[in-house]
Formats: C-alpha cells, structure tokens, sequence
C-alpha cells in the first residue's frame, strides 16, 4: 500500500512541477470591511472561475495582481455572507454582512463542501453557538436536542460514560451507531475530540448524504470539522468554567428501623421468621451507605486558543484542559487537548497544503456500568443501594479503617471494597492527517489526504488486601495491566470537477480510499504481589496453587478499500440533481461476498427563484427527494471462517484431570462456533422527501423531512438450535426491518435592528420501526432480563417494533380473598390459587382460564416517539440569555431498578404496603416467599418516562467594548447558569433518559449511575 | 504540449485510482486456528477431549452456570430440596409455575447437547489423526461416546423427547432435527455405552485420573439399564462392579476433596483449587450454608429429608455419620467448617442464635485451603455407594431381596448406621426403604440423583410412583401446583423450539 502512496507523491511532485505562470493583467488593491466598517482580516478575494486569489492582512488590506478584465471577484470571510463584485476602479472597499446561515454557507459534506442552497440530501447543520454554551466535556451529549432526528440519550451520569446516539431512530438490530468523520477522516468514535476545536458539525441523514460513506452509513454520518486559523493578528482566547455537580439521588431509601419493620412483617406474612438482624432494633449501625458512596462533584474546562492568518499561512492552535471528579467517591475522568491546524497557501493559493495534528489524553478513574442485552445484572450501583444499613461503614481498629460486616449481615462493605482499589486508564490519541488540494485546470482539481490515528490505550488496576468476609476477601495486593493499540491508516484520492457553461453549474467527484486498522495488544495479572507497596507486574509471585500469572493479548486488524464519486448538476440554480455511488470492499467478508455497491441520486427545486413564483413573504421554498442505499460492515472478523477455541476464551475450555484436590488444569481447545461463509452486508434503502422554506425575508426558516427505509438482509447473532452442539449465535443476513418519521425544524430570528433580539430554533422528530422478516417463521429474539437469564421484558417479532415490552397486564390489587377466590376460569379453578389479599391481580388477556405466557401483551417500547428542542437565546444590551430545554415523549422505561430495591426491601414505598388495614394503596403487600410472584414482569413496573428537561440555563454579560479595550481586551464575557436543572416527568426511577447500548433492552432501566444537576460559572476572553 | 503532457497525467492518476488489487483486502487471522488447521496432532486430540469434559461444567465453563442453571435445574425440583423463596434461582422450577422460557432448563440442554457436539467432533476427527497411537485413538474415542452417553441419558430423563444428533453439522441450513422415538435415544446410550466399555482403560495414570474409564462406563451402562426397568442387566452389569470399587471409611471424604477419584469414586466432575492455567473452581461450598457463616442460603434440606436423616442411627441410637455429614443441625455434634482461614468448624450451638433454620446442607461446606470463596473440589456423578443401592434395587426387583438387604447394609455400616437385618423386609418394604429411605439419605441434594430417581419411579411400570403424591407426603412446598404428566419433564425451551419449528412442546407447557 505504501509503495502506492509514495508513488502517488510523485505525481504530486510531477503536476506541481507541470504548473505555469498565468498571463498577467491589472492590479487591483483594496480593504474588506464588516457593515460597520470594521476591517476584516483574513477574507479571501478570490477571482471567479480561476485559482487565483489572496487574503487580507491583519488590517483588512489585500493587493490582488493580474486580475484579468471583466473579472469577478468573489470575497468571503468567516462568519460572513460571501459577495461577488465586479472590479469598478482599483481600489476597491468591500462591505461583507454578517452570516445569519444564510444560503449560501458552505456545509462540509461528505468528501467535499456545498452550498446549503444548493442541497438535495437530508442534511441538519449544528449551529455550533448553541453548543459554545453548553457546559460539557462531552460533544456527543452536546449533540441533544441540536438537530432533528439525532436522538441522543445519557447514557448514564458517569463522566467518563458516553451517551447513545441514534440519526433518525432504530433502522438495524444491528449496530445502528454512526460514522463520524473528523476533517475527513472516518472513526467508530469522536468523543475524545475537545468541543472548543469544533467549528461545525453536520449530520448526514438520507442515502442522497450518506451514500459516500457506503458500507459504515447506515447509522448516518456525523461530519465535524475542526476550527482554522481565522485574522490576521495573532488573536487569543481564553474561556473557562466551573460547575459543582450535585447527583440526582432521588430513591430514598428505608433507614434501619423503617427496614426492619418492613422485613418482619414480610416474613410473618408468611409465617416464616425474619432474619435475626431486623428482630431488635436497638443493635447494628444504622448507615447511610448511599450518603458515603457519593459526593458533590465538580467540573471545570478550560481552553486557550491562538490563531491568525496571514497571505499564505493561517493556523490555530489550541489547548483544552477539561476535568470531572464524578459523584462517587474514588472516581474521575480529566482530558487533556492539544491542536494544530494549519494551512499553507503555495503557488499563488492554487496548492493548500493542510496539516493537522490533534493530541489527545484522557486519564479516567473508572466506574463500570452495565451495559449491553442479555443477563446484564444490575448496576453496581443498585449494590451500595441495597446495602444493608445494618453495616458499618468505616472501623477504626481494622487495618484499613473500613468495618468487616457482623458474620450475620453477609460479606461485602461496597465503600472499603472502592476505596481499596485503584485503577486507571491513560489512553492518547494521535491524530496527524495532511491535506493538499491542489487547482489544475479546465475546473479540475485535485486532492490527497493522508491520515494517522493512534490510540494508545493503558489501563491497570490494582488492590489492595482486605477481609469484609468470607465472600469479599483479598488475600493479597493483586494487580493487572493492559496496553493496546490501534492504529488505523487512510489515505484518499480525490478529483474534483466543476463548471459552469451558462446556466449549466456540473459538479463532480472521482475518489479512491483504502483504510487499514491493526489492532494489537498485551495485557497481564496476577493475584499476589510480593508487597502493597510494589505497584508494577514485576512483584507478582506465585507462592502456590492458589496464586497466577497470566498474560493475554491481541492481534487482528481489519482493511477497507473504496471506489467512489458523485455528479451534481443545477440548471440556473433553479433545478438540480445529484447523484452518487460507492464500492466498498472489506476483508471482514469472505472473497464472495466481500464488496457492496451503494448509489444515490436526489433532486431539488428552487420554486421561489421561478419567474412565475410571486409570494413577497416566502423567501425560500425548496422541494427536494432522495432515494439510495447504504450499508453496515459493523461485524467481528472472520465470521466466515470456521475458527477453533482455545483455552481462556469465552467458552472456556479447559478441563482439570489427577488426583488432588488442586489438579493440574489441561488446556481445551474445540469449534465453539459455526462460520458463515455467506456472510454479506448489510443494506439500507431510504426514500427521503423533504422542503427547505424561509419565510419573512428568512426571520422564519425551517426544514421538513419524511423518511422511510428499509433495511435487508440485517446482520445480527441469530439463534440456531443448541441441538447443534454451539451456543454461540453465528452472524447472518437474518432479517429486514422498515424505519420511517419525520422531521422538522423552525427557527424564528428577531430582526437584527433592535436592541433586544431573540431567536428560537425548536426541533421535533418522529420515528417508528417494525421488524418485517425475522430469521425463520415465528422467530422472537426475548431480552432485557431483569432476573439474571431470566424475566425477559422485551420481545422483537415480526410486524412489531424492535424490543417492544411484552409483559403481564395488571389489574390493581385483590383486596379480599372474596376477590380472589371469586377469579376463576370455567372448570372453577383459580386463576390466581397462590394469591393473598394485597396481592396483584394479573389479567387474563386471552381469557383462556390460564395465567401464562401467552397473557403476555405487547406493551411500546424504549424509543421516544417524539424527540424535541427548543433552544431560544436572547440578548438586551450586553446581557445574553440562554434556555435550552429538550424532551422525549411516548418513551416507556421497565423500572428494573424499583424492582430491585422492592426485593431487597430498601424502597420507602413499602412503607406503605398493602395490609388489611391500609388498603388504600398500590404498593402489593409484603411477602418474602412472593407466592404470587408480584415480581414476574408486569406493567406493574413499566413507566411512561417521557419528559422535559430544562437541559441548559445560561445567562451571560460582556463587558462594554470601551472598558474592555481599557483593559487591553477585544472581548469579555462572564456568564453563569445551571444544567440539566430541572425535568419534568412521571418517571419514577433516577432519570427517564438514561439508556444503555443493548439495542433488545433498550429502555430497561438497571438503576445506571444517574445524572447530575451542576451550577456553572465561566467567562470568555479575548485578546 | 503542455496540455498534452497534464492530461497525460490525469490518466496516469485515474489508473493508479482503479488499479489497486484486492490482495489488499485478504488478512490472516492471527489468534485462531481454523478447522482447517486443527485436528492434525495428537495435542489436537487430546486438547477435543479435554473440551468435550469442559462442557460438564456447564455450556460455557462457566462455575455460575454449573450452579445456578444446571445444578438448580437438576436439584430444586426434588423432595430433599427446599428452595429460599426470596432467591431467584430455580424458584419457578420449584415452585412447578415455570414456563417454557424459564432459563434453567435451557442451561441444562444447553450444557448436555455442547457436550455432545463437542463428542461428535472428537469421534468425526480424532481418528484421521494418524500421528498417535491406534489405541489411544480408540480410547479417546470411546471417552467421548461415554460423555456422549452421559448427556443423552440427562436430556432423555431430563426433557424426554429430544433430538438425536450423532454428527457435528455445520451447515446453517441443515441444523434443525426433530426429535427422536425415546427408544431410539435410549438405544444409542446403550451402544455408545457398551463400545465405550470395550475400549475404555481400566485406570489411568496419576496425571490423568478423572477420565472416564471401562469402570464408569459399565456403571452408567448398569444405570442406563436400570432407568429402563431392565432388571436383569442392570443387575448383571452393577454386579461387574461389585468388589471393584471400595467404600470410603469417612462418609465425608466424598465431598472434601480428600478422596477424589479415590476408592469409591467412579466418575467425578473434575474442578481443581489451581489456579496456574485457569480458575476451575465452584461455589457450592457457600451457595447452602447459612448467612451467618457466609453462605448464601439459596437452598436447605427440606423437612422431610431431615426427618428421614434423623431416623438414621447407629446401634447406640446415636446419628449415623451421613446425617452429621450430610447436615448442619440443632446437635451437640453437629458442626460447619466455617470459611475463615484458616477455618475451623463452628458448632452449632455457637451460631444457632444467627440462624433462622432448624437445618443446613453442610455437605460440600468445606474450606478450600486458602481464600474461602470458590473451592476445587470434585463432584460425584456416579460413586460407588450409590451403585451398591442401585445394585440393591435391581437385585431386590430380581426377587434377591435379602441378598439386596446386604448391599444396603454395606453403605449403611460404612457410616455406622445400624444394618437392617437379613430377612426383616420384604421386596416391597425394601423397595420403599431405598427408595425413600436409603438413598436420599446417602445421596441428599448430590447432582442429579434424586429428581430423576423420582421421575423414573414415576413414569415406570414397578411400583410406579406418582410424583406429586410423593411430593405432597413428603411437604414439599407448592407441591399442589406439580401436574403429573407435566412438570414430570422439563419444557423444551422456548429458545431452542424458536430457533427449531421441528421440535413439538412437550406435554401440556
């Protein structure tokens, strides 16, 4: 591959050298201003049609030579309307008016730009001010409630936790997440890039956008670009907040005495006798274990930026330090960021040369969550939560300070357990990528990129010896580390084209990709360092049978190798079509099946620019469609190849043999799984019809879109008899799935003339999924367990949505055993024989006299089915005011966490239990033996979680300009606000927005680290 | 010229665009062998076998697994069994309210049929390897149609209508098979049973000990026999065990590690306290013993069997080993190893106020030699004792029943029991002495004895036994939920009959 690249250099070499000098003609001088007559450094004055071109100095200056007669030029700025202006005299004074995102700004699509009036794909543009005050490390939570149809969940509250990001819903029961591509280069993942550095972000949403991208499309693309170098002095700014975070702790839990009443009288209504720890009230601790396990945190971000342009030179450089100490104790997560950006005009700025170097660290103290379908468990969260108060916390006369439990409490002191681990993840990022775009002639041009991401991971971990009983012992300091990396190689070819004959506007791209990941990695551990002070592998011994030392690692990669291009054409910027194709090839296929083929062809009309067209008061009225398709590839390698296991892989093999109880462990080695050599890509078709309008000479604009896709031949682990003698879920094309909604945005702008302006941009989308072909005829995929493997809650069947809740049906609580026994089928038997009064009645649904599975109703699902935002900002004089609320309406959530603390007996609700005497109630009665199974998965504990949030407060004040130029500033600004402040919802559990990544058990909560309310102060500078 | 030269260029550019090979997309896999490059060695063989034993320790290996799924599936159903109510484990199973989607059932027919594909692998490719010898070869062969056996004879007892799969298919395509006549099954037991006798060592070397060997095979053939009311047989083949095995002096060195794969042992699951190459260790030392020694209570004898416990005395009137051995209970002697380390054993009177049972499973309780939690020690899948009591029955069924008083009373003296006298019972009291006397007091809560004793009394023409009878006599908890001819099986787990339309439910689920 490399020879390759080196020869392609050549023939940079070669072209540059084949470069002549143009005829020379008049000279033109001259200052670019904004409408206050503000100079404007770094515009560039372009002459249309032609490479030439300049930029203006520091004072807004610029000398353009051999500008030939009858020239255009054509003038842009940053920030700023572009103009085209016929040259009147030499000296020329160019007024720019401020960008209100007008139609002409340039969106960065994929492989190349285009003008938004000139878009026929289903693109949303971030407006990146609205991000500015968001205070968060994080761009992808920043992402909420920006763009319609990009639904974006918590996740959950752990700073080091990443949100789901979905672009227009469910379309794969695969992995439905998208591509992102920072400064053109492609990645799984963009959350270690600093906010500050985005200059703006755009999410391809339709096949028309996303088919460039081909085979890593279908989740959509995200396209952010980073920020230039922009005047020409040396300008620097410096911004910073703090916040202190206040965990949303809103499940309060029994104190010991509430508890132990609430267990007696559980198992005496069972006639059973309670634990001997709830029997006397006046022994044990009486602990607050969730007070102890969290804290108020803090976060803090600060950035500094330098950056300037001259002629031939623009740059930025910047520094990001962002840090967040969590809301548990023995937790954190801080980044580091560096960037340069560069740019280097040569030849008359008819070759730029565009480095970039981005570094990033991220240094995490880690707090696993579960993630992911099946058995998932619980969060370890809900372990502290159930914590027994009984149990002290802290001991002074242990050797570490934390309590060993009372023998009859049980092991386990979840605070010692924390404060005695230490484990850390240092991970860098490298990102070097160089970019040379190079005008040849007749409209052609060229260009090459090159890129380099690194990802050097190390993580370790390390514990020190404790005793909190038999069950939560470590014997010995154990210690593990691991180190990977990855390293994934690009480089692209592409030619551009682009005319203009007459009204005919021909655009057109030819490129040619080929990416390379390696992945490799060692890790090691053992369980008994020679001493706690030694923290490096080199202490672990082996003293015995008991002790290990093992090692793992890790080796594979995966390549990718592209074709692509795309023709657009407009006729007198009146009708325009696009069209685009892409062949991928990926070596996670076999030979076969190994490349797809993805087009797209879309179409707009401009009906205001028609002649015949006379609303004064529509400004833009933009009609469009698209229809094509793109692909998924996001699968493990070497599915098709028929792979042997061995030893410590999942199954584990290994098998001991001899004749003492510590026998020597033999290595197993078998076919644990089954290939598929049929294995292809996966396929999204999408039909998009949208219209762009702008009303009230643009104070009102907005965009409506309608989707439907259907995607074929979806990968996922599909069951196969067990008959066969393989657990493992073999990938195959199994299903096809169809995905359709709507979206829309609005945003009104008060006129710029006043001294107190507004805006509002509100953002609204819809979407709905069903499973149309699933593997085999009446195949169900059940998850979201909330009992280990068992007590599924949700179910994906053809003709239904994906993981849809499939539950009893309650009907409130029996109140008599007149009722219960009055509830019986037709031979007279009781529906319900095990019930009690204060039970739950479960309904019967198919009136078969039977309670059982096939009782069990579809129920929604974890989806919003309806995402909104509402950002409105507004400034009076020199205050600045922003309100940022987003929601989610139609969302259930399965409360597994209730679930949870309603087992072990730590929810204040049961205080309220049913009893002959309180029947005024819903919370069942107690029994510990649950006879009638009040706990099997009812919509008892599903919940309507959607909701609003007042995501954002924000109120601002910049300094008047005179006092600032006093104190030697350009610009300052002090602001403080609240996030995340308040949420409107009937959820009862932590946060209705907290999500994991399983795509079968979304909306299935597992008591996840819950969000934080934070009051933020900070200021902007510059200078 | 100029021009001619650029556009010259631009070609140039174009080929090298569209000229790249697709070498560039073929990749080794550099962590696995494939089965391409697999079954060439004699380590090969060996590494299939070992894989093939992996999968008594449940589908994945996993020591969760083999508890909380296999073990609770086989156990809980039982009469010697009571279940904590407020544990999630196997409590519909129990409770016989579980439906086809419980996750127990599925973990177990999970567990036996990855066994059996994995013997299916050994017995396709072992013998193509041609760099060992043709003996080894053989008895490679013959373990894994034993194992093979052994996880037919669970399903058969187990689900009854199961599919017969004798081959490792990998087509995708052809992976769905119906189920099989149960005589069909129970045929192919016998015959991989009696050709796995035929090659199978007597013994292995020290290093190797735990295999299967001709010895377990004819035990689990006898056995086999037995469950089929084949009288006859059955006590033929028990009876070529007879002598060759020996009882352990203490009634506790089957569950203590001490002895295994000792005298009285005839095949174990193996699980080791080393931790060198891999953790193979399980939970069972803590999953019955009370809270208040570190257990976690998810299971306790059942009244009735420690009623039946108590009955068991020595010709002084005092208790019999196996009761002391067996559980942990309001006596003077009665004692628990406690999992401190190092461990000592706690009286009970010293923890009974902690207590909310009157009684506790201290059978496999025992302290492993350092950290308390998991522990290495082996679990009997057959012992001899309990051959002397199958050889019992039979011979009791045959007509024998004062020479079956004798092997009773072989087990019986070995824990100090006083031995039923010669000529005291008739066929049918003896009958009903083993088979609620005898062995649920040697044998209580061991893996898979007494679910499946009771459902073969149950579906048998001797003195068939309905189950929920015996369960309602013997108290045993939602036993008015048990229906006779369904919960007398396992459901064929919804997830297996999804991914299979072939597969028909079985009755009533």
């Amino acid at each position: 591959m490399w020879k390759q690249l080196r020869s392609s250099g050549m023939l940079l070499f070669l072209l540059f050298t084949g470069l002549t000098v143009f005829a020379q003609n008049a000279n033109l001088t001259g200052k670019v201003t904004d409408a206050k007559g503000t100079p404007i450094p770094g515009a560039s004055i372009a002459v249309k049609n032609t490479s030439k071109g300049t930029a203006t100095d520091a004072k807004g200056e610029f000398n353009l030579p051999g500008v030939p007669a009858n020239a255009i030029l054509v003038v842009s700025a940053m920030g700023y309307t572009a103009k085209e202006v016929t040259p009147t005299s030499k000296h020329l004074v160019i007024a720019l008016e401020e960008n209100v995102k007008g139609l002409d700004e340039v969106l960065v699509i994929g492989y190349g730009t285009q003008k938004k009036g000139d878009v026929t794909a289903a693109i949303s543009s971030v407006n990146t001010k609205n991000l500015e005050k968001q205070p968060s490390g994080n761009i992808g939570t920043m992402l909420q409630g920006q763009a319609p149809g990009v639904v974006v969940s918590s996740g959950t509250g752990n700073p080091s936790g990443q949100p789901v990001v979905l672009i227009r819903g469910m379309n794969s029961i695969n992995n439905a997440s998208p591509l992102y591509v920072v400064d053109g280069i492609p990645l799984e993942y963009a959350y270690d890039i600093n906010p500050n550095d985005v200059e703006s972000i755009n999410v391809l949403k339709d096949a028309s956008a996303a088919t460039i991208y081909g085979a890593r499309a279908a989740g959509g693309v995200i396209i952010i670009t980073t920020k230039k170098g922009k005047s020409g002095e040396p300008h620097v700014n410096f911004s910073a907040y703090y916040s202190s975070l206040h965990l949303n702790n809103n499940l309060p839990l029994m104190d010991k005495v509430s508890m132990n009443k609430v267990v007696r009288d559980a198992f005496a209504n069972d006639n059973l006798t309670a634990p001997v720890y709830v029997q006397d009230d006046s022994q044990y601790a009486n602990s607050d274990w969730v007070g102890a396990f969290t804290k108020t945190g803090t976060e803090q971000k600060y950035d500094v930026d330098v950056s300037g342009a001259s002629e031939k030179l623009t740059y930025r450089l910047s520094y990001g330090h962002w840090e967040n100490s969590g809301t548990i104790i023995n937790s954190g997560a801080k980044r580091d960021n560096v960037r340069l950006n560069s740019e280097i005009k040569l030849l008359d700025s008819r070759l730029k040369i565009m480095p970039i170097v981005a570094y990033t660290r991220f240094n995490n103290q880690d707090y696993s969550d579960v993630n992911g379908d099946g058995n998932a468990g619980f969060s370890p969260f809900m372990e502290v939560y159930r914590t027994l108060p009984h149990k002290r916390i802290y001991d002074e006369n242990s050797p570490n300070g934390y309590a060993k439990p009372e023998i009859e409490l049980g092991s386990g002191n979840p605070i010692g357990e924390r404060m005695l681990w230490n484990g850390r993840s240092i991970d860098d990022y490298l990102q070097i990528n160089v970019a040379a775009d190079l005008k040849l002639w007749y409209g052609f041009s060229y260009n090459f990129t090159i890129g380099k991401n690194i990802v050097n991971t190390y993580s370790y971990s390390q514990t020190s010896p404790f005793d909190f009983g038999a069950l939560s012992l470590v014997e010995n300091p154990t210690r593990s580390e691991s180190r990977g990396r990855k390293e994934n190689s690009l480089y692209t070819h592409l030619l551009n084209y682009e005319k203009q004959l007459g009204k005919h506007n021909i655009k057109a791209m030819y490129g040619f990709s080929r990416e390379k990941n390696v992945y490799q990695g060692t890790s090691g551990a053992g369980n008994h360092l020679s001493s706690p002070l030694i923290e490096a592998l080199s202490g672990l011994i082996l003293e015995g049978k008991n002790d290990y030392i093992r090692v793992n690692g890790w080796n594979y990669g995966n390549n990718l190798q592209s074709y692509f291009g795309r023709a657009s054409y407009n006729y007198d910027d009146k009708y325009f079509l696009q069209g685009s194709l892409r062949r991928d090839g990926s070596s996670r296929f076999g030979t076969a099946n190994r490349y797809g083929t993805f087009y797209s062809v879309s179409g707009g009309w401009n009906v205001h620019k028609e002649n015949f067209f006379n609303v004064p008061w529509i400004t833009e009225l933009k009609p469009r469609f698209s229809y094509g398709t793109v692909g998924n590839q996001n699968i493990d390698n070497f599915q098709y190849l028929a792979k042997i296991y061995l030893a410590n892989s999942d199954p584990y093999l290994n098998y001991p043999f001899g004749n003492l109880p510590a026998q020597q462990v033999y290595v197993g080695a078998i076919a644990a799984s089954l290939a598929n050599n049929d294995i292809k890509w996966e396929q999204t078709a999408t039909f998009n019809g949208g219209v762009n309008f702008s009303l009230l000479k643009g104070t009102l604009s907005g965009s409506f879109d309608y989707f439907k896709s259907k995607t074929s031949d979806m990968l996922a682990e599909t069951p196969i008899p067990t008959s066969s003698g393989i657990t493992a879920m073999p990938l195959t094309n199994i299903a096809d799935m169809e995905n359709q909604g709507w979206e829309f945005t609005l945003t009104y702008r008060s006129p710029a003339n006043k001294a107190f302006r507004w805006d509002v941009t509100a953002n609204l989308s819809h979407s709905r999924n069903k499973i149309i072909r699933l593997g085999y005829e009446g195949g169900v995929i059940a998850d979201g367990f909330v009992d280990y493997n068992n007590r599924g809650t949700t179910l994906t069947k053809t003709g239904e949505a994906l993981a849809s809740f499939y539950l009893y049906k309650t009907d409130g609580l029996f109140q008599s055993q007149a009722e219960i026994d009055a509830y019986k089928n037709k031979a007279g038997e009781l529906i319900q024989p095990n019930a009690k009064p204060g039970d739950i009645r479960f309904v019967d649904t198919n009136g078969d006299g039977q309670l059982d599975d096939n009782d069990k109703q579809l129920m929604g699902n974890g989806l919003p089915k309806l995402d909104y935002g509402l950002t409105f900002n507004a400034s009076y004089k020199n205050f600045d005011l922003m309100i940022f609320l987003n929601g989610k309406e139609g969302q259930k959530m399965y409360n597994g966490a209730k679930m949870f603390l309603y087992r072990y007996y730590r929810s204040t609700d049961l205080m309220n239990a049913w009893t002959p005497t309180n029947t005024n109630t819903n919370i069942y009665r107690l029994s510990n033996t649950d006879a009638n199974e009040n706990m099997r998965v009812s919509d008892y504990y599903l919940e309507d979680a959607s909701f609003l949030r007042l995501r954002n407060l924000q109120l601002g004040y910049t300094l008047p300009q005179k006092l600032a130029t006093t104190m030697h500033l350009e610009r300052l600004r002090i602001y403080a606000g609240a996030y995340n402040l308040l949420t409107f919802t009937k959820y009862t559990g932590f946060d209705p927005d907290l999500s994991n990544t399983g795509i079968f058990s979304r909306g299935v909560d597992r008591g996840y680290y819950p969000l934080s309310r934070s009051y933020v102060f900070g200021l902007n500078l510059g200078f | 010229m100029m021009k001619l030269k650029i556009t010259g260029l631009f070609f140039t550019a174009v080929m090298l665009f569209s000229g790249c090979s697709d070498k560039f997309l073929d990749l080794q896999d550099k962590q696995n062998l494939t089965e391409s490059t697999f079954w060439a060695t004699r380590q090969h063989a060996l590494q299939g076998i070992t894989a093939t034993y992996g999968a008594l320790q449940g589908y994945d290996g996993d020591k969760w697994t083999f508890f909380e799924q296999v073990y609770v599936t086989l156990a809980f159903k039982g009469d010697d069994i009571d279940n904590n109510k407020n544990e999630p484990y196997g409590k519909n199973l129990a409770a016989f309210v579980n439906s086809a989607d419980e996750s127990g059932p599925w973990s177990l027919w999970a567990t036996c049929y990855t066994g059996i594909g994995r013997a299916n692998q050994v017995i396709q490719k072992v013998p193509g390897i041609t760099v060992m010898t043709e003996q080894e070869r053989k008895e490679i062969v013959g373990e894994a149609k034993f194992l093979r056996a052994y996880n037919y004879f669970v399903l058969v007892n187990g689900f009854e209508h199961v599919p017969l799969v004798l081959e490792f298919v990998k087509d995708l395509d052809k992976l769905q098979v119906p189920q099989a006549p149960v005589a069909d099954v129970w045929a192919q037991i016998e015959k991989d049973l009696t050709e796995a006798e035929a090659v199978l060592p007597e013994s292995y070397a020290s290093e190797y000990k735990g295999r299967a060997t001709k010895g377990a095979a004819k035990a689990l053939l006898a056995k086999t026999y037995l469950y089929q009311e084949k009288w006859a047989q059955a006590e033929a083949k028990f009876r070529e065990l007879h002598g060759k095995y020996a009882l352990n002096a203490n009634y506790v060195d089957n569950f203590n590690g001490t002895k295994e794969n000792g005298p009285e042992s005839i095949f174990e699951i193996q699980w080791s306290g080393d931790r060198t190459v891999s953790d193979e260790r399980h939970p069972f030392n803590f999953e019955g013993r009370p809270y208040a020694l570190d257990g976690w209570e998810v299971f306790y004898p059942s009244d009735w069997v420690v009623a039946e416990l108590k009955k068991d005395k020595t010709d002084a009137g005092e208790y019999s080993d196996r009761v002391y051995g067996n559980i942990f209970f309001d006596d003077p002697k009665s004692t628990m190893w406690d999992l401190n380390v190092p461990a000592s054993q706690i009286p009970y009177s010293s923890v009974a106020s902690d207590l909310s049972r009157p009684a506790y499973y201290n059978k496999y309780a025992y302290p492993n030699d350092r950290s308390g939690s998991y522990v290495g020690y082996n679990i009997s899948l057959i012992r001899y004792a309990d051959v002397l009591l199958m050889l019992a029955e039979a011979a009791n069924e045959n007509g024998k029943t004062d020479e079956a008083i004798g092997f009773v009373n072989e087990v019986r003296t070995r824990s100090h029991a006083k031995a039923l006298a010669v000529g005291s019972m008739t066929k049918d009291q003896l009958r009903e002495q083993i088979r609620h006397h005898e062995r649920p007091v040697e044998l209580a809560m061991e893996f898979g004895i007494r679910w499946f004793d009771l459902v073969r009394w149950g579906r048998g023409n001797t003195a068939k036994q309905a189950i929920k009878t015996v369960l309602q006599n013997h108290g045993k908890p939602f036993s008015s939920n048990y229906v006779e001819d369904k919960h007398i099986r396992y459901p064929i787990p919804l997830k297996e009959i999804n991914t299979n339309p072939l597969l028909k439910q079985n009755n009533l689920y």
